[in-house]
């Protein structure tokens, strides 16, 4: 780690402290692993390094005008299940934290779009998705948004106590005056950002299928240079919007819940998600 | 420890604790149900006697081979059928309180049914039989089962002594009917013997005896008469060629020699025959005839003169003496062949007669076989049942005295103080263990039955998917406040489960 950014990300995180009134000791290690797991050869590493750099300092200086509301507790996270920097359950925060290495490992660009499935519904596919945004957050440079996909049943807006009649997706789907800044939410957590499902469709697979979808992950994952989209969908095997975001996505992680799911229910999952874009599985509570 | 029990371990925690509601439902209700079925559970007092058959006592080797002593192979059978008939069960159920004299004929019926129930009666060892009783009431039980055992004894007393009696008394019957069938027999024989004089032993041989004897003299005598014919001839042949006088004799001359020559063949024959047999007596008579003619010759010649006596024996002296020789040996050829033909024809009809009675004598054989036989059948039967006659009156005796096979009563039926069979606290303690044990089982069961993967082990080795995370349920500290609730209510459960039995016991103890 070069001198220039050690002064950066400690200055980041003075500010950051002052700001959210908690220190996120563990942002610099995070932010160099995740630039440690890029696979650089040694001839192009300090060219890559200065473009990086360049990126990073951009990226921190405009995710740093993020505007936050009243942060979370720890209390609060606490309760919600919520994982943060400071909790006292380690291993469980360096699961996800590993997680989210192995995640950004595996893909070659930033700002890839990742759909978070259940093999069958209350597999707890919404906690991890939850969990994983803000495993990504704790990075200062960067950013990510939790997408709630599970139009039908949704539950990230009650975890992230935001009122139903707030406009979501379906709404900016289908509203022409709706633009996705409106429908982005703070979540308490910083450089968090939570998108809600809106108003339940029945024809909510015709709305995933359309133009301006595409257009609405694309300005999302757009919207900052470090930003990561987590999209909570439905169980892949019961609902055909989960199949039809699954196009939307760069990598999918299948959460298998234990004792709710058959080896056959997860081998369809599995062959349903396709190898390419399978990034792994995630064990909840095995 | 072993990895793999290490893992149902865990999984037995993990399912028991996300089932807990049904973990803690069925323990309450499989405690519960134990402690309720061993509360009401009837008690059982059982009474019991044994009671010693001995069959080997000391007059049994002293008795070895002429008495027989009762042998009972399977004792529990016959002590049930003894002690299951109405006789013996009215009089045990009289005697133990059941019922009295007075009860009608249902009560009895009802009660022998009851107590038929209770009766266990087995071979508890090779001589040993045990009569157990079964009732609520330990007094009941006793008195019963002392009742039953001391009817038993004195019926099996009896009974043996009726089964003895009763073999004496067809055994002797058996012999009074031989007796007469044995002097019918005699009898018999007797008249046989009466009628047949000539059916004794060795009368068939004798006879036979004799026809060849005369078989052989017949046979001698022919071949005889054939020789005499053949000489007979020859001297006829003979004299037909001879001069007819050659020589002069005198005719008491002619008389002497005609008697020298009797005379010889007289003492030849005495030397085979008596004096009364034919020829000796047809020659005796001849010689008889020849002295008398000589006699008269000589008291003629007395009287004649010189020349008389020359003529005659110039007269006798016409006649050749070769051809008097001749004629003299035909001549007692001829009397010898008539004699021998007689002695053939007599010998015939003697062999006639004892062919005739040899065939008789087998007849008379044969009938006397089978009669003999009849005899000596009945006869051998008849000893034989004399011999165990006496065998059964002494084993009759050996059983009126006690001696045979005796009943002793080894224990005496006693007052049972502890019930037997589960007790209670047989139920406590299975209900304690069975109550964890059934819900822990059919949770188990249940994992393995519905398919459901619960192990990551099958997830990265079976199906091969790549394993990012294994991330767990962090309990928020509501749910931490509750979780320690819920595990206070379901330790709760376990502790007035415990407490239940605790009391359930003392009340018990306490009656």
């Amino acid at each position: 780690m070069s001198k220039l950014e050690s002064a950066f990300s400690k200055a980041l995180r003075e500010h950051a402290q002052k700001e959210s009134g908690g220190v996120d000791q563990h942002a610099a290690a995070d932010n160099l692993a995740a630039s440690d797991s890029q696979p650089v050869s040694e001839e192009t590493s300090k060219a890559v390094s200065k473009a990086r750099m360049k990126d990073i300092v951009s990226a921190k200086s405009q995710i740093k005008n993020m505007s936050h509301r009243l942060l979370l507790s720890e209390e609060e996270m606490a309760a919600k299940r919520l994982i943060y920097p400071r909790m006292k359950d380690k291993e469980l925060l360096n699961i996800y934290r590993n997680l989210r290495t192995k995640l950004l490992a595996s893909s070659a660009s930033s700002n890839f779009t990742t759909l978070v499935t259940s093999v069958v519904s209350g597999g707890g596919s919404s906690l991890v998705s939850a969990n994983l945004a803000a495993t990504f957050a704790f990075d200062e440079g960067k950013t990510s948004l939790l997408i709630e996909g599970n139009v039908h049943t949704p539950s990230l807006a009650g975890l992230f106590e935001l009122d139903n009649e707030k406009p979501g997706l379906m709404d900016c789907l289908e509203s022409e005056e709706l633009h996705v800044a409106d429908i982005l939410y703070e979540t308490g957590v910083p450089r968090l950002r939570f998108m809600p499902s809106g108003r339940s469709q029945e024809n909510s697979a015709e709305y995933f299928t359309s133009e301006k979808m595409k257009s609405v992950i694309g300005e999302v994952v757009e919207r900052y240079p470090e930003r990561y989209p987590i999209i909570d969908a439905p169980s892949i095997n019961e609902s055909a919007d989960a199949r039809i975001l699954l196009e939307l996505c760069d990598r999918v992680i299948l959460v298998i819940p234990y004792g709710l799911c058959t080896t056959d229910q997860i081998k369809a999952a599995a062959q349903i998600i396709g190898k390419q874009k399978l990034a792994g599985v995630v064990l909840n509570q095995f | 420890m072993n990895a793999e029990i290490s893992e149902i371990l865990s999984l037995l925690r993990r399912e028991i604790w996300d089932k807990r509601r049904v973990f803690a439902a069925l323990y309450l209700i499989t405690s519960l149900a134990f402690l309720g079925v061993g509360w009401f559970w009837p008690k059982s007092y059982t009474s019991s006697s044994a009671i010693l058959v001995d069959q080997f006592n000391i007059l049994r080797p002293l008795m070895e081979g002429t008495a027989v002593t009762t042998d009972v192979v399977d004792r529990a059978r016959i002590a049930r059928q003894i002690i299951s008939s109405r006789g013996a069960m009215e009089e045990a159920l009289v005697t133990s309180g059941w019922v009295t004299e007075n009860s009608t004929e249902l009560e009895k019926e009802k009660a022998i049914v009851a107590v038929g129930k209770m009766v266990e009666v087995r071979n508890a060892g090779r001589n040993l039989l045990s009569i157990a009783v079964k009732n609520a009431d330990p007094e009941v039980a006793y008195k019963t089962a002392s009742a039953i055992t001391d009817v038993f004894i004195e019926h099996s007393i009896s009974a043996k002594q009726k089964e003895s009696q009763d073999a004496y008394d067809f055994i002797n019957g058996q012999v009074e009917e031989y007796q007469e069938k044995l002097q019918v027999a005699e009898q018999a024989l007797k008249d046989f013997h009466t009628a047949n004089v000539d059916a004794r032993p060795g009368s068939q041989d004798e006879v036979n005896g004799r026809i060849m004897e005369l078989r052989r003299r017949m046979e001698a005598t022919q071949l005889e008469v054939r020789e005499l014919k053949i000489r007979k001839e020859t001297l006829q042949k003979q004299l037909s060629g001879e001069a007819a006088i050659t020589e002069n004799l005198t005719r008491e001359g002619q008389y002497r020699e005609r008697l020298a020559a009797l005379e010889e063949q007289l003492s030849t024959l005495r030397l085979s025959y008596l004096d009364t047999y034919p020829d000796i007596v047809r020659i005796k008579t001849q010689i008889a005839t020849i002295e008398t003619a000589l006699l008269k010759e000589q008291e003629s010649n007395a009287g004649l003169s010189v020349a008389d006596k020359e003529r005659g024996i110039s007269q006798a002296a016409t006649t050749s003496l070769l051809y008097q020789e001749l004629r003299s040996q035909a001549s007692a050829a001829e009397t010898q062949l008539a004699s021998l033909t007689a002695r053939l024809e007599e010998t015939k009809q003697l062999l006639a007669v004892e062919e005739e009675r040899i065939i008789r004598i087998n007849d008379v054989e044969a009938k006397l076989a089978q009669l003999t036989r009849d005899y000596q059948v009945n006869q051998e039967l008849y000893q034989s049942l004399l011999r165990q006659r006496e065998n059964a009156r002494i084993s009759m005796n050996i059983d009126k005295e006690n001696q045979g096979m005796t009943f002793k009563v080894q224990e005496h039926a006693a007052l049972p103080l502890t019930p037997e069979g589960i007790r209670f606290a047989h139920f406590l303690a299975a209900g304690a263990i069975l109550s964890f044990m059934l819900p822990l089982c059919l949770i188990y069961g249940v994992t393995l039955i519905d398919q459901k993967v619960r192990s990551e082990k099958l997830i990265t080795e079976g199906m091969g998917l790549p394993v990012l995370a294994s991330v767990y349920h962090v309990n928020t500290p509501t749910e931490y406040t509750l979780n320690t609730f819920k595990k206070s209510i379901i330790l709760f459960v376990i502790l007035l489960s415990w407490a239940l039995y605790g009391y359930a016991a003392w009340l018990r103890i306490a009656g």
